[in-house]
């Protein structure tokens, strides 16, 4: 319980020290667009292909209930379609970025840390959170929601032709765009953001914590991974709830 | 051609795992049983909470939304728990389990302490890899059974308190929807993600070399090749356990 | 007898062995030495086929060990145990536990704990890897190879990055195993140790045998340049 409050207060500092740095030395351009790349492009085929995968598996379930229980696979659409929309897409999106992007970015800062090359940096006087974190931050909370967006469309597209081919009803409303309102995209929106803050953050604070051998890299790489996909699951929770209460 | 050499690798593994199960070490087993499923309890409870809360929180926006068809909601939040949490589950373990077992064979093997198992003539797949693969299979079957008890109680607790269902009520409702079959393939999934999350990061794991950047993305890869591979999985067995299950 | 005749190795187009021709006899402490890169490791890695030669022949009691198939080579190895450079014991484990997974059973009945004293670590079998020191490390691993029963080791750099005291105690316990009837080759660079320990000395340089021969008279060759 220590650990979790020591942890979350350290990405809380992360944070506000990410963003003081940000403002006093600015943000490199060249660097936040090479992660966005990494974290974008590496993320988006690992999406897309989840994604498709994920609207099948949806719609044979709606279609397995609908089969027991009212009949259309149809009617369930906009229940199922909100859900995807507001809860799969950004999640699994979120879930999926943070296990590729808290991965890579723990183990190439712990690598860093272990090799001492971060206490280098700061010798030459250089600012290893405005080199390292800042466009790792910028760079994610900018691409979460594009991933997601990637997410939501896959996922319908693959669930309508799913509906039309594999189980020959209309798929296209079981998708129907009219049954999804601004509440809806706002909190799918919402959320990859704040994961999107989240994880490069969390990912950071373990890379930093490793000391020794290639085990604590290991070690930084478990952690981190596994911190950011538990936050990404609370930031959900949190959101839904705050919508719920707010009535959107 | 770099992903069909892995295919490959993964099928070796799952051979020799296969062929030296009799020779198990035991030892090796339980301590693997301890670090991938014991200490990955707290992941599954929480978890579970929070699948548990959140399909309360999507049912009470159903609720709102279109009032007397709170049943839809209902049949939403029944996929949410079979659909969405052993695969929530498998992520998170992938990443959890996935990650750790790569990240040590990866040292193992980056240190040399494999090449020295062999060197004196001691078979390092029955040492390290054989018992890790059957507690990785073990261990994500109970996790997500746990889970799966855990999200059903909290959203039964959270939707007397929330929405002021009474438990009864939910528990009739719940066990109307889902049968012996569901909970059979649920299980059979996660059995499957376990064996998949196990093959991949061992070996990703094995085939690190190059230092404390070479173990830190062997761990990096294992997370995600497992991801793929559960997602995959998901799709590939959905349909038969269907099929087989009747449902 | 381990013999090498005209063993040639390259890896990534870099030759390491040229033609190389050696014998190790199977009776006291041979000494293979030559510059870092000289390729004395592969020399090793190829006695027990963890490598595999380009051209050559490596014969190990008379068989051809880079022809044998895994199966077979697992029982070379258990007769000639290599014992690497790097760490070799599990840290999870302790230095009983870690010597017992040499052969099943010999935690229970005394092998694993024999094997331990006779390297001089009774007192410590229940210590955990990271808790005790490298040369005591170095020698628990030297006892999971004698859990084998061995007929000979095959030890790559055993006292590199110890301490004086440390690679002193090794040097000891390989000492008394010589005088137990239990020979050995070391790579080495370690010279001021080879006066002490070695019988025979093998010398690798530019890929060929540079010396090979009794220790008095290495000493001597070196003596003169």
């Amino acid at each position: 319980m220590s650990e979790l409050l020591r942890v979350s207060g350290a990405t809380l500092v992360l944070f506000a020290r990410t963003l003081r740095s940000i403002r006093r030395e600015g943000l490199s351009f060249r660097q936040t667009l090479v992660q966005a790349y990494a974290l974008g492009a590496s993320s988006a085929l690992l999406v897309g292909m989840g994604m498709t995968f994920f609207g099948v598996v949806v719609t044979s379930i709606a279609y397995a209930q609908a089969r027991k229980y009212v009949g259309n696979v149809t009617i369930l659409g906009p229940a199922y379609f909100e859900l995807i929309v507001r809860e799969f897409a950004p999640m699994m999106t979120a879930l999926l970025a943070a296990s590729r992007s808290a991965a890579a970015t723990s183990a190439e800062l712990g690598a860093m840390s272990v090799n001492e090359q971060i206490e280098a940096l700061e010798l030459s006087a250089a600012d290893p959170i405005a080199e390292l974190v800042a466009p790792r931050l910028v760079a994610s909370v900018l691409s979460m929601p594009a991933l997601s967006v990637i997410g939501i469309a896959t996922a319908s597209i693959s669930a309508a032709l799913s509906v039309t081919y594999l189980f020959h009803a209309d798929g296209w409303s079981f998708v129907d765009p009219r049954f999804i309102e601004r509440g809806d995209v706002l909190c799918s929106f919402v959320k990859s953001v704040l994961c999107g803050a989240f994880i490069p953050l969390i990912a950071s604070v373990r890379g930093f914590a490793a000391r020794g051998g290639a085990a604590s890299v290991g070690d930084a790489v478990t952690l981190g991974v596994v911190g950011a996909c538990m936050g990404c699951l609370v930031i959900d929770f949190l959101v839904a709830a705050t919508f719920l209460v707010i009535g959107l | 051609m770099q992903l069909l050499r892995l295919g490959g690798a993964i099928g070796l593994v799952l051979a020799r795992t296969v062929l030296h199960l009799p020779k198990l070490d035991r030892r090796e087993l339980g301590r693997s049983l301890f670090l991938f499923g014991y200490k990955s309890m707290p992941l599954a409870v929480g978890t579970g909470a929070l699948i548990g809360s959140t399909v309360v929180l999507q049912a009470g926006v159903y609720a709102n939304k279109f009032g007397t068809r709170q049943y839809t909601g209902w049949a939403a939040g029944y996929a949410l728990v079979w659909e969405f949490g052993p695969l929530l589950l498998g992520l998170m373990l992938a990443a959890r389990i996935g990650a750790r077992n790569a990240a040590e064979l990866a040292l193992l093997s980056v240190n040399g302490q494999i090449e020295g198992l062999r060197g004196i003539s001691l078979d390092p797949f029955r040492i390290l890899v054989v018992p890790r693969v059957l507690a990785s299979a073990i261990s994500v079957t109970a996790l997500s059974t746990v889970t799966f008890l855990v999200a059903i109680a909290w959203e039964g607790i959270s939707a007397y308190f929330t929405l002021s269902l009474p438990l009864r009520v939910f528990f009739n409702s719940f066990s109307e929807l889902l049968g012996v079959g569901d909970l059979a393939g649920g299980i059979l999934k996660s059995l499957a993600f376990g064996t998949a999350i196990a093959l991949v990061s061992t070996a990703v794991g094995l085939r690190a070399t190059g230092g404390a950047r070479g173990v830190g993305q062997a761990a990096a890869s294992a997370v995600v090749m497992s991801c793929g591979s559960i997602f995959a999985l998901d799709f590939l067995l959905t349909p038969v356990l269907m099929r087989v299950f009747g449902t | 007898m381990i013999s090498f005749d005209q063993v040639t190795k390259s890896f990534n187009g870099v030759t390491v062995l040229e033609g190389l021709s050696a014998t190790i006899s199977l009776s006291g402490i041979t000494f293979i030495v030559g510059k870092s890169g000289s390729g004395k490791s592969v020399l090793c890695r190829l006695a027990v086929g963890l490598l595999k030669p380009d051209s050559g022949a490596v014969r190990v009691f008379d068989q051809r060990v880079d022809q044998l198939p895994e199966r077979e080579l697992q029982k070379v190895r258990a007769q000639l145990p290599y014992l690497v450079q790097g760490p070799a014991l599990l840290d999870w484990l302790t230095l009983e536990d870690n010597v017992a997974l040499a052969s099943a059973n010999s935690k229970v009945d005394g092998r694993a704990h024999q094997a331990l004293e006779r390297v001089g670590l009774k007192d410590l079998t229940t210590r955990m890897p990271p808790a005790v020191g490298p040369g005591i490390r170095k020698r628990a691993a030297i006892a999971r190879a004698l859990v084998l029963a061995p007929a000979f080791l095959l030890l790559d750099e055993p006292t590199t990055g110890l301490d004086k005291e440390a690679s002193g105690q090794v040097n000891d316990t390989l000492r008394r195993l010589r005088d137990e009837g239990l020979g050995a080759a070391l790579v080495s660079h370690d010279y001021r140790a080879l006066d002490g320990l070695a019988d025979h000395v093998i010398e690798v340089r530019d890929g060929k045998t540079g010396y090979q021969g009794g220790k008095t008279g290495f000493l001597s060759t070196r003596s003169e340049h």
